[in-house]
């Protein structure tokens, strides 16, 4: 297995106001598989990718990456956040090489690497504008490159497209899949879209309301490309979005 | 269209100077037709005059001078200082704990009250006055430091984390560059006060620069070079202040557009 999540358990805070976001978590990752997690908000999705990415301890239980346990963050996990967090005083172009130089690699292989990073995700013509200069959808490109030009063998990514309007949403996710069928990293990938998670996973997992347990995993297994007009796509959206439904209504 | 945007445009460049021109105006009317003493209250002509003589005798690029090597002085020792402190304090909770109470206790201490022991301690001359200066602007440098370090967005540092970057890596390449902003912030309050702080140095540890000008002149009853004095000042600070932005606008270029100056 890729990552393995043994019995992760996560409390926030301590006692009677104390929060558990996740109980007891149990769950196995192949090598190069897309998984979607889904779950209303609080059910401690984020914070399973934050323990996988070592930015989170649990409270006890661990995270296996090829049979070794993760102690702290690594080059060998990158992560995508909501807020595209990228550096503000850096044009597209340094904000992609950021990874690189982290690694001391030379200038020429840095301008060339990032010169290819900048050309297949369309942002060649950006590449000095700062961020602020850009829209929503360009800024989220520009650091899926800078986090897909350190080849990182697991993409955590945390609701990317969430604050992306619908339009940037869907042909970001296009993109998403061209590049990782390319590659087939391992991805886990939170959303609470049930379009977002039919479209892009392998397999899908819907955790319970807090604290997040897995309730249902379902292998998702379409033809790509996928069409989000089609009968075998309405059926698994009418199935998930029930199970999601009854999962806010238990406790509404 | 062309015309009336160039009068527009005419219109904004007038309009900072009409209150200062129809203030001078209102001045020299009223103390012409006022009949009071020109020696103590002399109109703005009397003014200009006193203005012209003091830059053709030299006296007033001297006194310009004089001050203003106060200020680079006591300025710099301040930023040399006051910025790897606030950064330390910003970045390490345990020096947070051991210098913010010194710092806080110290801060509300007005320069004026610093004089009397600065004198005693020091003398009268440049060291007081340097001192001055330091004194009033190291605070705002060092708070401002320390603030900006620590609200650098969390996910900025785990961008870094998570590709693998050392601490002092991240220190350099995120949390420096991300607290400049406030570090110029900072550095852009302590000129105003930088420049206060001398003239008020000026007037009682010092006998050179621009307040000793105003204090010299109070004391030969020259009302007319005590104004020209305070017009110097105002122009002198106004010029500081404008280095800095300019400074600041080229540094944090990234910034253009971004933040509301």
């Amino acid at each position: 297995m890729k990552i393995e999540a043994r019995a992760i358990v996560k409390r926030f805070g301590e006692g009677e106001t104390g929060v558990t976001a996740l109980d007891g978590l149990d769950l196995a990752v192949p090598e190069g598989q897309f998984l979607c997690v889904l779950g209303p908000s609080g059910c401690g999705k984020s914070t399973l990718l934050f323990i996988t990415a070592g930015l989170e301890k649990a409270t006890s239980g661990q995270i296996l990456l090829d049979g070794r346990p993760v102690v702290g963050p690594g080059r060998d996990r990158g992560m995508l956040f909501q807020q595209f967090a990228l550096f503000p005083w850096r044009t597209a172009r340094q904000n992609i090489e950021f990874g690189l130089e982290v690694q001391g690699r030379p200038k020429s292989e840095r301008n060339e690497q990032t010169s290819r990073w900048l050309a297949m995700l369309h942002l060649s013509e950006f590449a000095n504008a700062y961020p602020h200069q850009l829209s929503g959808g360009m800024q989220q490109r520009i650091a899926i490159a800078r986090l897909l030009i350190n080849e990182p063998e697991v993409l955590l990514m945390d609701e990317p497209f969430a604050a992306l309007d619908a339009q940037t949403r869907t042909v970001l996710g296009e993109e998403l899949v061209r590049v990782w069928q390319e590659t087939r990293r391992t991805v886990l990938f939170v959303t609470h879209s049930v379009d977002e998670a039919i479209f892009l996973a392998d397999r899908l997992i819907v955790m319970t309301r807090r604290p997040g347990r897995i309730k249902t995993d379902l292998s998702i297994e379409l033809a790509r490309p996928r069409d989000p007009g089609s009968d075998e796509f309405n059926r698994l959206r009418r199935e998930v979005t029930h199970l999601i439904r009854s999962e806010v209504d238990d406790f509404a | 269209m062309a015309a009336t945007s160039r009068w527009k445009h005419v219109t904004l460049r007038v309009l900072p100077l009409l209150i200062p021109l129809l203030f001078m105006l209102f001045w020299e009317v009223a103390v012409r037709l006022g009949g009071g003493n020109t020696i103590l209250m002399p109109p703005p002509s009397q003014v200009l005059l006193a203005l012209v003589d003091l830059i053709r005798s030299g006296t007033l690029f001297d006194d310009i001078s004089a001050s203003l090597i106060r200020v680079a002085a006591g300025y710099a020792l301040s930023v040399v200082i006051a910025v790897p402190v606030g950064l330390a304090m910003g970045y390490s909770t345990l020096t947070e704990r051991l210098l913010s109470s010194t710092v806080n206790g110290l801060r509300p201490i007005p320069a004026s009250a610093w004089i009397p022991i600065s004198i005693i301690l020091m003398g009268i001359g440049e060291r007081p006055a340097v001192f001055l200066v330091f004194i009033g602007t190291v605070w705002s440098i060092v708070l401002n430091t320390s603030h900006g370090v620590r609200n650098v967005p969390k996910h900025l540092i785990w961008v870094a984390q998570t590709m693998g970057a050392s601490n002092a890596f991240i220190f350099r390449k995120v949390i420096f560059p991300a607290a400049l902003p406030a570090v110029f912030t900072g550095m852009r309050i302590a000129v105003g006060i930088a420049f206060t702080n001398v003239i008020v140095a000026e007037l009682i540890a010092v006998r050179s620069g621009l307040g000793y000008l105003i204090t010299e002149a109070r004391m030969i009853v020259r009302g007319d070079i005590v104004i020209a004095g305070m017009v110097a000042i105002g122009v002198v600070g106004y010029a500081l202040d404008a280095v800095v932005r300019y400074v600041m606008s080229r540094v944090l270029r990234w910034q253009r557009g971004l933040v509301v100056e």
